[in-house]
């Protein structure tokens, strides 16, 4: 679905943002894009949306070039950005004049996600809070029928019970065909709810791994069951116990603790290093 | 045509959507075309001259006149999501080709908008007309449709369309003051091509080479609006590559 070959891209020429990256995500898989801030997840997903042109390489989207920005590819296609643009429309009329441009769109399922949140179509988008239009975008989103839905930062903004309604909505709206990408540095929100780990550093993916992978590769233990300090990958102290990420001797599945990994990987990017089959 | 191009379906929900997203600012331009009308009948008023044949026939000089204003005023303001980061995300993520998109926002300034200020300036006409007829003793031809702009008017007006049209896709950052400027750089430019091809048909000596420079400048001040077509065109063609190769 997602095919980038020695994709390069810079804003300010002296100073590469990307440089020759490759990355291959097939469908049927929610991604969670981590990075710190500044590491290019946002630019990448505007590459791969068509919203920035790639200065060198090749990059596809379902089959088509992004930056062709052809209408089939863009109804198959739907962006959340962190930032929303300010509207002034009533959240129906929105539907009214933008559905159309998708020809899956789906207004069952819309009204059903509208209704999770909690929120009535009948209200003024300009007075909504900035997490409710969150809430009307994602709903949105969700019931476009696009292949490939990304969301950039979905989280922000979303008080704790719509974060919990985010990730129900989202898992219950994936199908075979569709492929989430998620881009966050809030890692605890994305729980259970992806199957694939993305980590962007400096402008390269420095860990792809699918988080069945992650629970057999690695164990997520408290310092004081695992003493030996020379096993640990990675460690942080706590105010009890700390916490480390150890190798998995059993190939036993261990609850992946997303916060910890990340934190590991860009600390330790060679102790997580993916290898080619993964 | 080929779909991927232009839908006649997806370019109807694009100029739906383009009208809704344009209904107020279209409205507030129109008010100050027709503000600018009622300044100009103030002053002409004000010098006394209102038996003339200007004052006579009003409205077909104010017509054009604010709608040249206001419309220019209008176009310059397209493509007003680039404004924002968050906009030119959400309008090009519109799944339209970028010709559709081009589409929508020239019927809207060529065709909508005047058509919009035509019925405006009309009902405003009826108003001004009964109120002027009511103080004084002039007589104002009522507005008629048949004045609407045609011909020659029409040509200026897209010929100007277009050139703020390309500004508008050009300049995101403090457009209003880029389209200034832009608008006196080719007023300039025009200026100067008149001033030189005057210059020229005012030369009366007369050997063969300079005959022909004779013809071809008369031809120019005299055919000048013909060019507006082709002119405005490339710049038709500049704004969409404008658009093509715009980045969020």
């Amino acid at each position: 679905m997602i095919s980038v070959k020695n994709l390069s891209f810079h804003y300010a020429k002296k100073k590469e943002l990307f440089h020759e990256l490759n990355l291959e995500l097939g469908q049927g898989n929610i991604v969670g894009l981590l990075g710190k801030n500044g590491a290019g997840k946002t630019s990448l997903i505007k590459i791969l949306t068509g919203l920035l042109y790639p200065k060198a390489g090749e990059c596809q989207m379902l089959g088509e070039t992004p930056s062709k920005r052809s209408p089939q590819f863009l109804s198959n296609v739907y962006f959340l950005p962190e930032e929303i643009e300010e509207s002034n429309l009533r959240m129906d009329k929105h539907v009214a004049l933008y559905a159309p441009f998708y020809p899956k769109f789906d207004h069952e399922a819309f009204a059903s996600n509208m209704t999770s949140f909690g929120i009535d179509s009948s209200e003024n988008l300009k007075n909504l809070s900035y997490g409710q239009k969150k809430q009307f975008y994602i709903s949105f989103g969700l019931a476009s029928g696009c292949s490939l839905l990304v969301f950039d930062e979905p989280t922000n903004g979303l008080d704790i019970p719509s974060k919990s309604v985010f990730r129900k909505l989202v898992a219950s709206s994936m199908t075979d065909d569709k492929l989430i990408l998620i881009s966050t540095h809030q890692v605890r929100d994305l729980g259970n709810l992806i199957d694939r780990v993305l980590v962007l550093n400096n402008g390269a993916i420095i860990f792809n791994k699918s988080t069945e992978d992650i629970s057999n590769q690695y164990d997520f233990v408290s310092t004081d069951n695992v003493p030996d300090s020379t096993q640990w990958l990675y460690h942080e102290r706590g105010l009890g116990n700390g916490r480390a990420i150890v190798r998995s001797q059993e190939h036993l599945e261990s609850k992946i603790d997303l916060e910890l990994l990340f934190s590991g990987i860009v600390a330790h990017p060679e102790k997580f290093k993916t290898t080619a089959h993964e | 045509m080929n779909n991927s191009t232009i839908s006649l379906q997806r370019l109807s929900s694009l100029v739906k959507l383009t009208l809704h997203l344009n209904l107020k600012r279209m409205l507030y331009t129109a008010c100050i075309g027709l503000c600018f009308a009622i300044l100009f009948i103030v002053i002409y008023w004000n010098m006394d001259v209102y038996y003339n044949d200007m004052v006579f026939s009003l409205h077909e000089y104010l017509f054009v006149l604010s709608l040249y204003i206001s419309g220019f005023i209008f176009t310059g303001s397209s493509f007003i999501r680039f404004r924002s980061k968050q906009g030119t995300i959400d309008y090009l993520m519109i799944p339209a080709s970028n010709s559709e998109k081009f589409s929508s926002e020239v019927l809207l300034t060529t065709l909508v908008y005047p058509s919009f200020f035509l019925l405006s300036y009309w009902l405003f006409s009826v108003i001004v007309n009964g109120v002027l007829n009511n103080i004084s003793q002039a007589f104002f031809m009522p507005f008629s449709f048949n004045i609407a702009p045609y011909g020659l008017d029409y040509m200026v007006y897209f010929f100007i369309q277009a050139i703020f049209l390309f500004g508008a896709a050009s300049f995101q950052r403090a457009p209003l003051m880029k389209l200034i400027l832009w608008a006196l750089l080719i007023a300039a430019v025009i200026a100067l091509i008149f001033y030189v091809a005057w210059l020229n048909f005012d030369y009366s000596k007369g050997t063969d080479e300079l005959a022909m420079n004779k013809i071809f400048y008369s031809s120019l001040v005299y055919n000048w609006h013909f060019l507006t077509i082709p002119v405005g065109l490339v710049f038709w063609l500049l704004a969409f590559l404008k658009l093509k190769e715009k980045e969020a």
